[in-house]
């Protein structure tokens, strides 16, 4: 395919796009019939994405058909992951069909697999944060450099003060673990998340104006 | 073991001394006693000054993943607002935020809820809105656009709650449940920021202990009024409520934080005994881990 | 009838202000006026490190973007890890290591094919491109991070790569790499996130430095120069802010009216 199929036009695309939302964020008033247009562009760019949803279940059961065609490494987990996939989509396919796409929360068999199944998985999995977190901490904490030490120094009075237990030891947890959140930790905040917005503006500047390019892959010699 | 190979501890050990540890308080409640925060309190002071009949927006952005921190928050507040005689209108911009908070409803309204006398009234729950932050922005600027139906498919128009619902400038307090994106940030930018600021759209959050920092910005500058700091928040909430005159009877959050403070002191634990095998194996000469 | 939307004409003259700024540096620096040096980002250079070592023992480089699609608020964290994603794989290609990449969101997956498949061309090992090195595991975020963290020891990494925005999952990715031995490079300008890739990698990329990162690997002139016009735009925020702090403590308004405007 051409270069001016694959760079240029979608470069042009994303300037020409990139004006029309300043344009429309900016100078035209909500609820005019300009500026609805313009919802209609995110809302049909919004429907586009939607279907690459199939490309990835596509993709999904493609790789792992392939993989137990194959007898491939661990395929009978593939088995596992396509019957996953099968009854979810089942589940939530019967849901839409009885109750509507609104109402498909409420249809007994889905709410049962979602409080049942789906719930505690995904809480399981999150508390397993907490045995990384152990072990980071067990690893990081040290008393190697300036920058570590300080780590460990607040990282534990934030331990003790935002738990009962450090109320109980001594009322001063708290109140420091309060001030360091109040004070230091606003003031870094500030500043990571202002350097964030300005990097991120300068991006997309770049990426207006096809001066990055990156994300297209990268130029042929 | 020797000391230096405690700097280099297998953390299989250390998964299984947490996991005793914190399931020990767990059967065996140490009830150490709460301080209540700043943050916390200046969430409860800011919900008692609504007058009855304000309209008060829940939103359960959060799924089951967080659902130990997010869901006592959320749960302490609604229950502090129906005795206060608040109307709530509850939604989810997470769609694994809808059934859980539909269950919260269900325990402080009962267990028939929406069939209650009060459903329409004094409270109505629109589940889960698409759209992210624009379901947000298109929800503070016309509530009824966000979702023509509630939850269990009644139609917004027919609710006498939706009929003083229509935007952000009719709502008292925004209470925002929240463990990521869509969240706090989206409700300030795209509902408060475009309808007045804190003056007209107050805020104030449950957050995970872990989001908190990054919200502080937002709170020291005025424009969230109250954070609940994940599950400490949620239990300093419950205190303040079971020491008012509402009482509290669905204690969740207190039962759980004699547990997560002796995490914490385990993981202190291993921090100092980390870094005694450390010390000394520095001092020896040899390779610290 | 103001022009500009209600509420936003501070914001509109503020982008005007950074957008003037970043196209100031911008024309300088292709008009060779100046050159601006850019200090080294450790990340990034580590890369390289990451690649050869792969290469040495024979173990793959696991990649990921995180869990941005390009649709979401986040979407420029997934654009730069795209960016060094097209890097990485070419010094892949070049050194003959293996790479996989793991997408969270389907809609970047017919990106992510053409950068690596492009990647492969222009490092002269077009045959080398496997489309199976690209595995979509799920658009959950647990289910998608523990995707990872098994494929991590499964495959033995040699090196993790993650740049892009992450949450929750930022912790397990991070430990589960050091736990297989892997080299790790990780990239976020989730704030929240940092601190956790900052104690459990090797090296880590701090908020803008993942946005910096296509111009800093690119060495364009053109792309470095809209850096330093950021660094411009750096400078007047804390002009801003300094001028705020004078004018609100002396109990003028002027510059709080504006921002309301």
């Amino acid at each position: 395919m051409s270069v001016i199929v694959k760079r240029y036009i979608p470069l042009a695309i994303t300037f020409v796009m990139g004006i029309i939302m300043v344009i429309a964020t900016y100078f035209l008033a909500s609820g005019t019939p300009e500026r609805e247009a313009t919802s209609l562009l995110t809302a049909s760019v919004d429907i586009l994405v939607a279907t690459a949803g199939i490309i990835g279940l596509v993709v999904l059961l493609r790789h792992h058909g392939l993989n137990i065609s194959r007898r491939g490494r661990f395929w009978k987990y593939s088995i596992i992951t396509i019957i996953g996939v099968a009854l979810y989509l089942t589940v939530g396919l019967y849901a839409i069909a009885t109750h509507g796409r609104h109402l498909m929360l409420s249809q007994e068999f889905f709410s049962w697999v979602y409080s049942e199944i789906y719930v505690h998985m995904d809480m399981t999995i999150f508390s397993l944060l907490a045995f990384f977190i152990a072990s980071a901490a067990y690893r990081a904490f040290r008393l190697r450099s300036i920058e570590t030490s300080i780590l460990l120094i607040v990282g534990s009075l934030m331990l003790l003060g935002r738990a009962p237990v450090g109320g109980a030891i001594w009322q001063g947890f708290p109140t420091i673990a309060s001030w360091l959140l109040d004070v230091p930790n606003t003031a870094g905040n500030r500043a990571i998340m202002i350097g964030i917005a300005i990097g991120a503006i300068s991006l997309a500047i770049r990426q207006l104006l096809g001066v990055e390019r990156g994300y297209l892959g990268p130029e042929r010699k | 073991m020797s000391l230096p190979k405690i700097a280099r501890i297998d953390r299989r050990y250390l998964y299984i001394l947490l996991f005793i540890f914190v399931s020990f308080p767990l059967f065996v409640p140490l009830k150490w006693p709460i301080t209540i925060s700043q943050h916390t309190q200046n969430a409860y002071d800011f919900t008692e000054t609504l007058p009855a009949g304000s309209i008060v927006i829940e939103s359960f952005d959060f799924g089951p993943s967080t659902i130990t921190e997010n869901r006592p928050q959320a749960k302490a507040h609604i229950y502090h607002a129906e005795k206060l005689g608040l109307k709530v209108v509850a939604l989810a911009y997470w769609p694994g935020g809808a059934p859980i908070g539909e269950a919260i409803l269900k325990t402080v309204y009962g267990s028939d809820f929406p069939n209650i006398p009060e459903y329409g009234t004094s409270v109505v729950y629109l589940g889960y809105v698409a759209g992210n932050e624009v379901g947000m922005q298109t929800f503070g600027d016309n509530t009824w656009n966000a979702k023509g139906t509630d939850h269990y498919g009644t139609a917004i128009g027919t609710l006498p709650l939706m009929q003083q619902c229509r935007s952000a400038a009719n709502f008292s307090l925004w209470a925002e449940w929240t463990s990521g994106d869509p969240g706090i940030t989206q409700v300030i930018q795209f509902v408060q920021g475009r309808h007045g600021g804190p003056s007209e759209v107050p805020i104030i959050t449950g957050a995970t202990a872990v989001s908190v920092p990054g919200i502080m910005p937002y709170y020291r500058a005025g424009q969230i009024f109250g954070i609940m700091n994940g599950l400490a928040g949620a239990g300093e909430y419950e205190t303040l409520l079971v020491e008012s005159t509402y009482g509290y009877p669905y204690m969740e959050a207190l039962a759980l934080l004699d547990a997560q403070s002796v995490g914490h002191l385990l993981i202190i634990a291993f921090v100092i005994v980390g870094n005694i095998g450390y010390a000394i194996s520095k001092y020896r000469g040899g390779k610290g881990s | 009838m103001s022009i500009i939307n209600e509420g936003l004409v501070a914001s509109f003259v503020l982008l005007v202000i950074v957008l003037a700024e970043i196209l100031i540096a911008l024309f300088l620096t292709r008009a060779g006026k100046y050159m601006p040096k850019i200090r080294k980002i450790p990340g990034l250079e580590a890369i390289e490190e990451a690649v050869g070592r792969a290469t040495e023992i024979g173990r793959p480089i696991i990649y990921t973007t995180g869990l941005g699609g390009i649709r979401d608020q986040v979407y420029y964290q997934t654009v730069a890890g795209l960016s060094i994603l097209g890097y990485t794989t070419e010094l892949a290609a070049k050194y003959g290591a293996k790479l996989i990449y793991y997408p969270y969101d389907p809609s970047i997956m017919p990106l992510a094919v053409d950068v690596m498949e492009q990647s492969y061309i222009r490092a002269g090992k077009p045959e080398a491109y496997n489309p199976e090195n690209i595995q979509y595991l799920g658009g959950d975020q647990f289910p998608w991070a523990f995707g990872v963290l098994g494929a991590v020891h499964r495959e033995q990494a040699a090196a993790a790569i993650h740049m892009g925005p992450f949450w929750a999952e930022s912790l397990i990715l991070a430990e589960s790499g050091f736990y297989t031995g892997a080299i790790q490079v990780a990239g976020t300008a989730n704030y929240h996130q940092i601190h956790f890739f900052v104690v459990a990698c090797d090296y880590a990329l701090i908020g803008e430095e993942l946005m910096a990162a296509g111009a800093y690997l690119s060495k364009d002139p053109t792309q470095i120069g809209s850096l330093w016009g950021a660094d411009f735009s750096k400078i007047t925020a804390v002009i801003l802010i300094v001028l705020g702090v004078i004018l609100t403590v002396a109990g003028v308004t002027a510059l709080n009216d504006f921002f309301a405007l």
